[in-house]
Protein backbone atom coordinates (compact mmCIF):
# COMPACT_ATOMS: atom_id res chain seq x y z
CA UNK A 1 0.00 0.00 0.00
CA UNK A 2 1.64 3.27 -1.35
CA UNK A 3 0.82 5.77 1.60
CA UNK A 4 1.13 8.61 -1.14
CA UNK A 5 -1.20 7.33 -2.76
CA UNK A 6 -4.29 6.74 0.12
CA UNK A 7 -3.13 9.68 1.21
CA UNK A 8 -3.20 11.85 -1.55
CA UNK A 9 -5.29 15.17 -2.46
CA UNK A 10 -5.59 18.00 -4.63
CA UNK A 11 -2.35 20.07 -3.42
CA UNK A 12 -3.40 23.50 -4.60
CA UNK A 13 -7.19 23.32 -3.00
CA UNK A 14 -4.95 22.46 0.15
CA UNK A 15 -2.96 24.85 0.29
CA UNK A 16 -5.28 27.17 -0.27
CA UNK A 17 -7.64 26.23 2.21
CA UNK A 18 -4.59 26.38 4.91
CA UNK A 19 -3.47 29.45 3.87
CA UNK A 20 -6.87 31.28 3.91
CA UNK A 21 -7.42 29.07 7.72
CA UNK A 22 -4.38 31.13 9.09
CA UNK A 23 -5.21 34.51 7.20
CA UNK A 24 -8.76 33.52 8.77
CA UNK A 25 -8.15 32.98 12.47
CA UNK A 26 -5.47 35.09 12.32
CA UNK A 27 -6.95 38.18 11.70
CA UNK A 28 -10.68 37.62 13.49
CA UNK A 29 -8.67 38.01 16.95
CA UNK A 30 -7.02 41.26 15.49
CA UNK A 31 -3.63 40.06 14.59
CA UNK A 32 -1.42 40.45 11.83
CA UNK A 33 1.34 38.47 12.13
CA UNK A 34 2.40 34.93 13.00
CA UNK A 35 5.50 33.31 15.38
CA UNK A 36 7.11 29.86 14.76
CA UNK A 37 9.97 28.19 16.15
CA UNK A 38 11.82 27.11 12.83
CA UNK A 39 14.02 23.91 13.50
CA UNK A 40 15.14 23.23 10.05
CA UNK A 41 12.65 20.15 9.95
CA UNK A 42 10.04 19.72 7.68
CA UNK A 43 6.74 20.84 9.41
CA UNK A 44 7.90 24.37 10.51
CA UNK A 45 9.32 24.91 7.09
CA UNK A 46 5.50 23.99 5.61
CA UNK A 47 4.08 26.21 8.36
CA UNK A 48 6.98 29.06 7.33
CA UNK A 49 5.84 28.59 3.82
CA UNK A 50 2.02 28.83 4.55
CA UNK A 51 1.98 31.48 6.34
CA UNK A 52 4.61 33.68 4.07
CA UNK A 53 1.39 33.12 1.45
CA UNK A 54 -0.72 33.96 4.12
CA UNK A 55 0.13 37.39 6.14
CA UNK A 56 2.89 38.46 4.08
CA UNK A 57 6.79 37.68 4.41
CA UNK A 58 7.05 40.78 6.31
CA UNK A 59 4.79 39.51 9.11
CA UNK A 60 5.98 36.29 9.96
CA UNK A 61 8.81 35.83 12.89
CA UNK A 62 10.84 32.46 12.32
CA UNK A 63 12.86 32.16 15.62
CA UNK A 64 15.45 29.49 15.74
CA UNK A 65 16.19 27.91 19.13
CA UNK A 66 19.55 26.38 19.27
CA UNK A 67 20.76 24.68 22.11
CA UNK A 68 24.14 23.51 22.44
CA UNK A 69 23.83 19.86 21.28
CA UNK A 70 21.26 21.08 18.14
CA UNK A 71 22.98 20.07 15.03
CA UNK A 72 24.32 22.69 12.70
CA UNK A 73 22.90 20.81 10.15
CA UNK A 74 19.44 22.11 11.55
CA UNK A 75 20.52 25.68 11.86
CA UNK A 76 21.30 25.86 8.46
CA UNK A 77 18.56 24.34 7.01
CA UNK A 78 16.23 26.68 9.15
CA UNK A 79 18.47 29.86 7.42
CA UNK A 80 17.99 28.22 3.72
CA UNK A 81 14.21 28.31 4.90
CA UNK A 82 14.62 32.17 6.04
CA UNK A 83 16.75 33.20 2.66
CA UNK A 84 13.99 31.47 0.33
CA UNK A 85 11.04 33.13 2.25
CA UNK A 86 12.40 36.47 3.13
CA UNK A 87 10.68 35.97 6.19
CA UNK A 88 11.95 38.15 9.72
CA UNK A 89 14.16 36.08 11.91
CA UNK A 90 15.97 35.88 15.45
CA UNK A 91 18.72 33.37 16.36
CA UNK A 92 18.06 32.96 20.36
CA UNK A 93 20.41 30.48 21.87
CA UNK A 94 18.95 28.42 24.51
CA UNK A 95 21.73 26.59 26.15
CA UNK A 96 22.29 29.16 28.80
CA UNK A 97 18.64 29.24 29.75
CA UNK A 98 18.71 25.07 29.58
CA UNK A 99 22.12 24.55 31.51
CA UNK A 100 21.04 26.84 34.13
CA UNK A 101 18.19 24.36 35.45
CA UNK A 102 19.46 21.07 33.72
CA UNK A 103 21.74 19.08 36.34
CA UNK A 104 23.86 16.15 35.70
CA UNK A 105 21.70 13.60 36.40
CA UNK A 106 18.79 14.76 34.18
CA UNK A 107 18.12 11.67 32.09
CA UNK A 108 17.85 12.83 27.84
CA UNK A 109 13.69 12.58 27.56
CA UNK A 110 13.76 14.88 30.89
CA UNK A 111 16.39 17.80 29.28
CA UNK A 112 14.18 17.27 25.58
CA UNK A 113 10.99 18.20 27.54
CA UNK A 114 12.89 20.87 29.56
CA UNK A 115 13.98 22.32 25.62
CA UNK A 116 11.01 21.43 23.93
CA UNK A 117 9.01 23.73 27.20
CA UNK A 118 11.31 26.71 26.78
CA UNK A 119 11.48 27.30 23.21
CA UNK A 120 7.54 27.40 23.84
CA UNK A 121 8.26 30.27 26.47
CA UNK A 122 10.82 32.06 23.87
CA UNK A 123 8.08 31.57 21.22
CA UNK A 124 5.09 33.00 23.43
CA UNK A 125 7.72 36.21 25.14
CA UNK A 126 8.35 36.96 21.30
CA UNK A 127 4.79 36.54 20.26
CA UNK A 128 4.11 39.76 23.18
CA UNK A 129 7.33 41.19 21.52
CA UNK A 130 6.04 41.07 18.19
CA UNK A 131 2.09 41.60 18.70
CA UNK A 132 1.93 37.94 16.90
CA UNK A 133 0.32 34.88 17.36
CA UNK A 134 2.36 31.38 17.95
CA UNK A 135 1.51 29.46 15.62
CA UNK A 136 1.89 24.78 16.00
CA UNK A 137 4.04 22.91 13.80
CA UNK A 138 3.21 19.37 15.00
CA UNK A 139 1.21 17.11 12.75
CA UNK A 140 -1.40 14.86 13.32
CA UNK A 141 0.78 11.64 13.32
CA UNK A 142 2.32 13.57 16.11
CA UNK A 143 -0.07 14.60 17.61
CA UNK A 144 -2.06 11.23 17.19
CA UNK A 145 1.30 9.21 18.37
CA UNK A 146 1.56 11.84 21.69
CA UNK A 147 4.87 12.28 20.54
CA UNK A 148 5.75 15.47 21.78
CA UNK A 149 5.68 17.43 24.85
CA UNK A 150 2.71 18.68 26.38
CA UNK A 151 3.00 22.37 26.60
CA UNK A 152 6.30 22.56 25.03
CA UNK A 153 6.17 22.20 20.81
CA UNK A 154 2.62 21.35 21.20
CA UNK A 155 1.97 24.47 22.57
CA UNK A 156 0.35 27.32 20.34
CA UNK A 157 -2.42 29.54 19.31
CA UNK A 158 -3.65 28.08 16.15
CA UNK A 159 -2.15 25.01 13.86
CA UNK A 160 -2.20 24.47 10.14
CA UNK A 161 -1.16 21.32 9.77
CA UNK A 162 -2.42 19.26 12.73
CA UNK A 163 -4.82 17.27 10.67
CA UNK A 164 -2.07 16.67 7.98
CA UNK A 165 -0.18 13.00 8.78
CA UNK A 166 3.37 13.33 7.78
CA UNK A 167 3.70 11.43 4.58
CA UNK A 168 0.62 14.44 3.45
CA UNK A 169 2.96 17.11 4.72
CA UNK A 170 5.64 15.78 2.94
CA UNK A 171 3.04 15.63 -0.27
CA UNK A 172 2.27 19.72 0.64
CA UNK A 173 5.94 20.66 1.56
CA UNK A 174 6.68 19.43 -2.17
CA UNK A 175 3.74 21.39 -3.58
CA UNK A 176 4.79 24.55 -1.62
CA UNK A 177 8.50 24.61 -2.83
CA UNK A 178 10.59 23.30 0.63
CA UNK A 179 13.61 22.70 -0.21
CA UNK A 180 14.24 19.14 -1.13
CA UNK A 181 16.94 18.40 0.96
CA UNK A 182 14.82 19.15 4.02
CA UNK A 183 12.07 16.92 2.58
CA UNK A 184 14.00 13.71 2.27
CA UNK A 185 16.40 14.03 5.37
CA UNK A 186 15.85 11.56 8.20
CA UNK A 187 12.87 13.22 10.95
CA UNK A 188 14.31 14.09 13.97
CA UNK A 189 13.03 16.03 17.25
CA UNK A 190 16.63 16.94 17.28
CA UNK A 191 16.39 16.72 21.45
CA UNK A 192 19.82 15.07 21.65
CA UNK A 193 22.47 13.79 19.18
CA UNK A 194 21.94 11.42 16.47
CA UNK A 195 18.47 11.40 17.58
CA UNK A 196 15.74 9.73 15.08
CA UNK A 197 11.74 9.69 15.12
CA UNK A 198 11.44 6.13 13.53
CA UNK A 199 13.98 4.80 15.80
CA UNK A 200 12.54 5.99 18.54
CA UNK A 201 9.14 5.34 17.96
CA UNK A 202 10.01 1.88 16.59
CA UNK A 203 8.19 2.30 13.06
CA UNK A 204 8.52 4.50 10.07
CA UNK A 205 6.06 7.44 9.12
CA UNK A 206 4.74 5.76 6.30
CA UNK A 207 3.86 2.52 8.29
CA UNK A 208 2.31 4.47 10.84
CA UNK A 209 0.33 6.68 9.07
CA UNK A 210 -1.42 4.23 6.96
CA UNK A 211 -2.58 2.61 10.36
CA UNK A 212 -3.55 5.22 11.94
CA UNK A 213 -5.76 6.18 8.81
CA UNK A 214 -7.39 3.12 8.71
CA UNK A 215 -7.66 2.58 12.59
CA UNK A 216 -9.42 6.36 12.52
CA UNK A 217 -10.25 8.12 9.79
CA UNK A 218 -11.93 4.93 8.63
CA UNK A 219 -12.81 3.63 11.76
CA UNK A 220 -11.68 0.10 10.82
CA UNK A 221 -10.88 -2.19 13.92
CA UNK A 222 -7.83 -3.57 14.77
CA UNK A 223 -7.94 -7.10 13.59
CA UNK A 224 -8.99 -5.47 9.97
CA UNK A 225 -6.08 -3.70 10.00
CA UNK A 226 -3.82 -6.15 11.18
CA UNK A 227 -5.96 -7.75 8.07
CA UNK A 228 -4.92 -5.64 5.71
CA UNK A 229 -0.94 -6.84 6.15
CA UNK A 230 0.26 -4.85 8.77
CA UNK A 231 2.33 -6.03 11.85
CA UNK A 232 0.14 -6.98 14.69
CA UNK A 233 2.33 -6.07 17.81
CA UNK A 234 2.85 -2.51 15.54
CA UNK A 235 -1.12 -1.92 15.32
CA UNK A 236 -1.72 -3.05 18.63
CA UNK A 237 1.64 -0.50 19.64
CA UNK A 238 -0.09 2.31 17.78
CA UNK A 239 -3.39 1.96 19.30
CA UNK A 240 -2.60 2.10 22.81
CA UNK A 241 0.12 5.27 21.90
CA UNK A 242 -2.89 7.31 20.88
CA UNK A 243 -5.18 6.18 23.94
CA UNK A 244 -2.84 6.79 26.18
CA UNK A 245 -1.93 9.94 24.84
CA UNK A 246 -5.20 11.57 24.59
CA UNK A 247 -4.56 13.75 27.75
CA UNK A 248 -1.98 15.62 25.42
CA UNK A 249 -4.81 16.68 23.35
CA UNK A 250 -7.33 18.21 25.46
CA UNK A 251 -7.25 21.33 28.33
CA UNK A 252 -6.76 19.88 32.04
CA UNK A 253 -9.89 18.03 33.02
CA UNK A 254 -11.90 20.40 36.09
CA UNK A 255 -13.69 18.87 39.11
CA UNK A 256 -17.39 19.76 38.03
CA UNK A 257 -19.24 21.17 41.01
CA UNK A 258 -21.70 23.65 39.82
CA UNK A 259 -24.48 23.15 37.29
CA UNK A 260 -22.05 24.76 34.43
CA UNK A 261 -19.01 23.73 34.17
CA UNK A 262 -16.57 25.01 31.46
CA UNK A 263 -16.48 22.47 28.47
CA UNK A 264 -19.44 20.39 29.92
CA UNK A 265 -21.94 22.63 29.93
CA UNK A 266 -21.15 25.63 29.48
CA UNK A 267 -19.85 25.37 25.14
CA UNK A 268 -18.90 27.79 22.84
CA UNK A 269 -16.08 27.59 20.09
CA UNK A 270 -12.69 29.07 20.78
CA UNK A 271 -14.20 32.10 17.65
CA UNK A 272 -16.78 33.09 20.21
CA UNK A 273 -13.90 35.42 21.38
CA UNK A 274 -13.07 37.11 18.00
CA UNK A 275 -13.41 41.29 17.51
CA UNK B 1 -34.99 35.88 -14.50
CA UNK B 2 -31.81 37.25 -12.77
CA UNK B 3 -30.83 35.67 -9.26
CA UNK B 4 -27.96 36.91 -6.80
CA UNK B 5 -25.95 34.36 -4.65
CA UNK B 6 -24.39 35.68 -1.36
CA UNK B 7 -21.20 33.21 -0.74
CA UNK B 8 -21.67 34.39 2.63
CA UNK B 9 -19.11 34.63 5.79
CA UNK B 10 -21.02 35.00 8.46
CA UNK B 11 -19.68 35.82 12.31
CA UNK B 12 -19.81 33.61 14.62
CA UNK B 13 -22.73 34.86 16.88
CA UNK B 14 -22.66 38.43 15.70
CA UNK B 15 -25.92 38.82 14.62
CA UNK B 16 -26.13 42.70 14.27
CA UNK B 17 -22.94 42.74 12.32
CA UNK B 18 -24.11 40.01 10.05
CA UNK B 19 -27.80 41.65 9.76
CA UNK B 20 -26.07 44.68 8.39
CA UNK B 21 -23.86 43.24 6.58
CA UNK B 22 -26.94 41.16 4.65
CA UNK B 23 -28.73 44.44 3.91
CA UNK B 24 -25.39 45.83 1.95
CA UNK B 25 -25.54 42.36 -0.11
CA UNK B 26 -29.19 42.94 -0.91
CA UNK B 27 -29.05 46.56 -1.85
CA UNK B 28 -25.72 45.80 -3.73
CA UNK B 29 -28.30 42.72 -5.91
CA UNK B 30 -31.35 45.67 -6.07
CA UNK B 31 -29.11 47.79 -7.46
CA UNK B 32 -27.51 45.08 -10.35
CA UNK B 33 -31.70 44.30 -10.79
CA UNK B 34 -31.72 40.78 -9.30
CA UNK B 35 -34.82 39.06 -8.75
CA UNK B 36 -33.99 36.96 -6.10
CA UNK B 37 -31.15 36.95 -3.49
CA UNK B 38 -30.33 33.72 -1.61
CA UNK B 39 -28.10 33.51 1.52
CA UNK B 40 -26.51 30.70 3.03
CA UNK B 41 -27.95 28.55 6.17
CA UNK B 42 -27.45 30.54 9.33
CA UNK B 43 -26.32 33.27 7.85
CA UNK B 44 -27.01 36.05 10.81
CA UNK B 45 -25.90 33.73 12.89
CA UNK B 46 -22.81 31.26 11.88
CA UNK B 47 -23.04 28.06 12.38
CA UNK B 48 -21.29 25.91 15.27
CA UNK B 49 -23.23 28.18 18.10
CA UNK B 50 -23.38 25.22 21.02
CA UNK B 51 -24.21 27.63 23.99
CA UNK B 52 -24.70 30.94 21.80
CA UNK B 53 -27.57 29.86 19.99
CA UNK B 54 -29.59 31.26 23.02
CA UNK B 55 -28.28 34.29 22.56
CA UNK B 56 -27.81 34.55 18.48
CA UNK B 57 -31.15 33.18 17.78
CA UNK B 58 -33.66 35.75 16.70
CA UNK B 59 -37.54 36.23 17.42
CA UNK B 60 -39.81 36.57 14.60
CA UNK B 61 -41.89 39.28 16.50
CA UNK B 62 -38.82 41.08 17.18
CA UNK B 63 -37.77 43.91 14.96
CA UNK B 64 -34.93 42.41 14.40
CA UNK B 65 -35.24 41.15 10.43
CA UNK B 66 -37.81 44.10 9.97
CA UNK B 67 -35.46 45.97 7.55
CA UNK B 68 -34.73 43.07 5.68
CA UNK B 69 -38.41 42.38 5.33
CA UNK B 70 -38.96 45.75 4.33
CA UNK B 71 -36.50 44.92 1.48
CA UNK B 72 -37.93 42.33 -0.02
CA UNK B 73 -40.04 44.90 -1.52
CA UNK B 74 -37.81 45.37 -4.18
CA UNK B 75 -36.36 41.46 -4.32
CA UNK B 76 -37.10 38.17 -3.36
CA UNK B 77 -35.42 37.18 -0.59
CA UNK B 78 -34.25 33.61 0.84
CA UNK B 79 -32.52 33.53 4.23
CA UNK B 80 -30.66 31.27 6.22
CA UNK B 81 -31.09 32.19 10.39
CA UNK B 82 -31.08 30.96 13.88
CA UNK B 83 -34.91 30.97 14.72
CA UNK B 84 -36.63 31.41 18.48
CA UNK B 85 -39.23 30.69 19.23
CA UNK B 86 -41.56 29.64 21.89
CA UNK B 87 -38.56 29.24 23.91
CA UNK B 88 -36.77 26.50 21.41
CA UNK B 89 -34.67 26.94 18.31
CA UNK B 90 -34.55 26.54 15.09
CA UNK B 91 -32.55 26.30 12.10
CA UNK B 92 -34.73 28.01 10.02
CA UNK B 93 -34.89 29.42 6.19
CA UNK B 94 -37.24 32.17 5.21
CA UNK B 95 -38.91 33.19 1.84
CA UNK B 96 -39.88 36.74 1.88
CA UNK B 97 -41.24 38.72 -0.93
CA UNK B 98 -43.02 41.99 -1.41
CA UNK B 99 -42.49 42.47 2.73
CA UNK B 100 -44.28 39.40 3.28
CA UNK B 101 -43.06 35.97 5.04
CA UNK B 102 -44.26 33.52 2.82
CA UNK B 103 -42.71 30.63 4.27
CA UNK B 104 -41.01 30.18 7.31
CA UNK B 105 -39.26 26.50 7.23
CA UNK B 106 -37.49 25.01 9.81
CA UNK B 107 -35.03 22.52 9.41
CA UNK B 108 -36.19 19.01 9.70
CA UNK B 109 -32.98 16.92 9.63
CA UNK B 110 -30.76 17.76 11.95
CA UNK B 111 -27.23 15.99 11.84
CA UNK B 112 -25.62 14.83 15.22
CA UNK B 113 -22.99 12.70 14.11
CA UNK B 114 -19.06 13.18 13.53
CA UNK B 115 -18.42 16.79 14.05
CA UNK B 116 -22.11 17.95 14.08
CA UNK B 117 -24.46 18.89 16.90
CA UNK B 118 -27.34 20.41 15.14
CA UNK B 119 -29.58 18.05 17.02
CA UNK B 120 -28.26 19.21 20.18
CA UNK B 121 -29.19 22.61 20.22
CA UNK B 122 -32.22 23.11 17.54
CA UNK B 123 -35.73 21.83 17.82
CA UNK B 124 -36.60 19.74 14.86
CA UNK B 125 -39.08 20.99 12.30
CA UNK B 126 -41.78 18.47 11.33
CA UNK B 127 -42.50 19.48 7.48
CA UNK B 128 -41.15 20.18 4.13
CA UNK B 129 -42.87 22.44 1.70
CA UNK B 130 -43.03 24.27 -1.68
CA UNK B 131 -43.78 28.22 -1.77
CA UNK B 132 -45.52 29.45 -4.50
CA UNK B 133 -43.43 32.42 -5.87
CA UNK B 134 -43.85 34.64 -8.88
CA UNK B 135 -41.10 32.51 -10.52
CA UNK B 136 -42.64 29.61 -9.81
CA UNK B 137 -42.98 26.84 -7.30
CA UNK B 138 -39.92 26.64 -5.16
CA UNK B 139 -38.64 24.39 -2.74
CA UNK B 140 -36.04 25.62 -0.02
CA UNK B 141 -33.80 22.71 1.56
CA UNK B 142 -31.45 23.21 4.23
CA UNK B 143 -28.31 21.81 4.18
CA UNK B 144 -28.93 17.85 5.24
CA UNK B 145 -32.68 17.99 4.11
CA UNK B 146 -30.50 17.40 0.52
CA UNK B 147 -28.72 13.91 1.65
CA UNK B 148 -32.14 12.22 2.16
CA UNK B 149 -34.00 10.81 -0.49
CA UNK B 150 -37.08 11.13 1.43
CA UNK B 151 -36.73 14.71 0.64
CA UNK B 152 -35.69 14.03 -2.83
CA UNK B 153 -39.19 12.12 -3.31
CA UNK B 154 -40.86 15.33 -1.81
CA UNK B 155 -39.05 17.74 -4.69
CA UNK B 156 -39.88 14.97 -7.15
CA UNK B 157 -43.94 14.81 -6.02
CA UNK B 158 -44.18 18.87 -5.37
CA UNK B 159 -44.18 19.52 -9.19
CA UNK B 160 -41.53 22.51 -8.55
CA UNK B 161 -39.53 24.71 -10.68
CA UNK B 162 -36.61 25.44 -8.58
CA UNK B 163 -35.04 23.87 -5.51
CA UNK B 164 -32.83 26.29 -3.61
CA UNK B 165 -30.72 24.27 -1.26
CA UNK B 166 -28.56 26.59 1.13
CA UNK B 167 -26.04 25.00 3.04
CA UNK B 168 -23.26 25.98 5.81
CA UNK B 169 -21.32 22.91 4.59
CA UNK B 170 -17.68 21.51 5.90
CA UNK B 171 -14.71 20.82 4.10
CA UNK B 172 -13.07 17.57 3.93
CA UNK B 173 -11.22 15.03 1.78
CA UNK B 174 -11.78 11.61 0.48
CA UNK B 175 -9.59 9.69 -1.33
CA UNK B 176 -8.26 9.66 -4.75
CA UNK B 177 -7.96 13.63 -4.56
CA UNK B 178 -11.99 13.78 -4.19
CA UNK B 179 -13.68 15.97 -1.59
CA UNK B 180 -16.70 17.59 -0.10
CA UNK B 181 -17.77 19.39 -3.57
CA UNK B 182 -18.27 15.67 -5.08
CA UNK B 183 -21.31 15.02 -2.75
CA UNK B 184 -22.74 18.53 -3.79
CA UNK B 185 -22.49 18.27 -7.32
CA UNK B 186 -24.06 14.85 -7.09
CA UNK B 187 -27.15 15.94 -5.41
CA UNK B 188 -27.27 18.68 -7.69
CA UNK B 189 -27.27 16.99 -10.76
CA UNK B 190 -29.79 13.68 -9.31
CA UNK B 191 -32.80 16.47 -8.37
CA UNK B 192 -31.95 18.74 -11.44
CA UNK B 193 -32.30 16.02 -13.85
CA UNK B 194 -34.50 13.80 -12.50
CA UNK B 195 -37.15 16.49 -11.48
CA UNK B 196 -36.22 19.11 -14.17
CA UNK B 197 -36.34 21.88 -11.48
CA UNK B 198 -33.47 24.47 -11.60
CA UNK B 199 -30.93 23.50 -8.31
CA UNK B 200 -29.44 26.30 -6.43
CA UNK B 201 -27.29 25.43 -4.35
CA UNK B 202 -25.75 28.04 -1.91
CA UNK B 203 -22.93 27.34 0.37
CA UNK B 204 -21.02 29.72 3.28
CA UNK B 205 -17.59 30.85 3.27
CA UNK B 206 -15.45 30.93 6.43
CA UNK B 207 -13.63 29.06 9.26
CA UNK B 208 -14.93 28.51 12.86
CA UNK B 209 -12.24 27.17 14.67
CA UNK B 210 -10.55 25.45 12.16
CA UNK B 211 -13.35 24.32 10.25
CA UNK B 212 -13.24 25.43 6.94
CA UNK B 213 -17.02 26.10 4.99
CA UNK B 214 -16.21 25.59 1.51
CA UNK B 215 -18.47 28.22 -0.73
CA UNK B 216 -18.60 26.53 -4.10
CA UNK B 217 -21.38 26.97 -4.73
CA UNK B 218 -23.75 25.67 -7.87
CA UNK B 219 -26.33 26.30 -10.33
CA UNK B 220 -27.37 22.92 -12.19
CA UNK B 221 -30.08 24.30 -15.16
CA UNK B 222 -33.12 21.51 -15.36
CA UNK B 223 -31.21 19.16 -17.74
CA UNK B 224 -28.75 18.22 -14.78
CA UNK B 225 -25.86 20.27 -16.46
CA UNK B 226 -23.77 22.34 -14.21
CA UNK B 227 -23.88 26.47 -15.38
CA UNK B 228 -22.24 28.24 -12.39
CA UNK B 229 -19.74 27.08 -9.58
CA UNK B 230 -19.08 29.68 -6.78
CA UNK B 231 -15.40 30.70 -5.83
CA UNK B 232 -14.08 27.52 -3.33
CA UNK B 233 -13.52 29.59 0.33
CA UNK B 234 -14.44 33.44 -1.54
CA UNK B 235 -16.70 35.96 -0.09
CA UNK B 236 -18.65 36.88 -2.83
CA UNK B 237 -21.85 38.24 -4.63
CA UNK B 238 -22.73 36.65 -7.85
CA UNK B 239 -25.29 37.21 -10.19
CA UNK B 240 -26.77 35.47 -13.35
CA UNK B 241 -29.30 34.79 -15.21
CA UNK B 242 -31.69 31.99 -15.20
CA UNK B 243 -33.93 30.82 -18.49
CA UNK B 244 -36.99 29.81 -16.67
CA UNK B 245 -38.79 28.30 -20.07
CA UNK B 246 -35.62 25.88 -19.97
CA UNK B 247 -38.13 24.32 -16.79
CA UNK B 248 -40.95 23.35 -19.03
CA UNK B 249 -38.62 21.82 -21.94
CA UNK B 250 -37.07 19.70 -19.57
CA UNK B 251 -40.07 18.45 -18.17
CA UNK B 252 -41.52 17.63 -21.69
CA UNK B 253 -38.00 16.12 -22.77
CA UNK B 254 -38.39 13.81 -19.57
CA UNK B 255 -41.87 13.87 -18.55
CA UNK B 256 -41.38 11.13 -14.85
CA UNK B 257 -43.99 12.85 -13.65
CA UNK B 258 -46.31 11.41 -16.21
CA UNK B 259 -46.58 7.93 -14.27
CA UNK B 260 -48.80 8.81 -11.63
CA UNK B 261 -48.91 5.65 -10.05
CA UNK B 262 -45.26 6.26 -8.56
CA UNK B 263 -45.99 8.53 -6.13
CA UNK B 264 -48.20 5.87 -4.66
CA UNK B 265 -46.11 3.08 -4.20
Amino acid sequence: MDPYKVLGFDEPKIADYLIEFLRDEIYKVGFEKAVIGLSGGIDSGLVAYLLKEALGKENVYAIILPYKTSSAESVDDAFKIINELGINYKKIDITKMADSYIENNFDKVRIGNILARLRMIVLFDQSYETNALVVGTSNKTELLLGYGTWYGDMASSLNPIGDLYKTQVRILSKYMGVPKSIIDKKPTADLWVGQSDEEELGFSYDEADLILYHLFDKRLSIDEVINLGFRENIVNGIFERVRKNQFKRLPPIIAKVSRRSINWDFRFLRDWGQI
Amino acid sequence: MKIAIAQFKPKLGKVKENLERIEIFIDEAINKKSDLIIFPELATSGYALRDLVSYASINLQNKDLSNIIQKSNFIDIVLGYAQKEDNLYYNSALYLSEGLILTNRKKVYLPDYGMFEEARYFAKGDTLETTQTKFGKVNILICEEAFHLSVHHFVEQSKSDLTIIISASPYWIYENKADKTKIWDNICNNISSLSGNFVIYVNRVGFEDGVGFFGSSLVYNPFGACIFKGDFLKENLYILDLELSDIAHAKEFMPLLKDKSYGSI
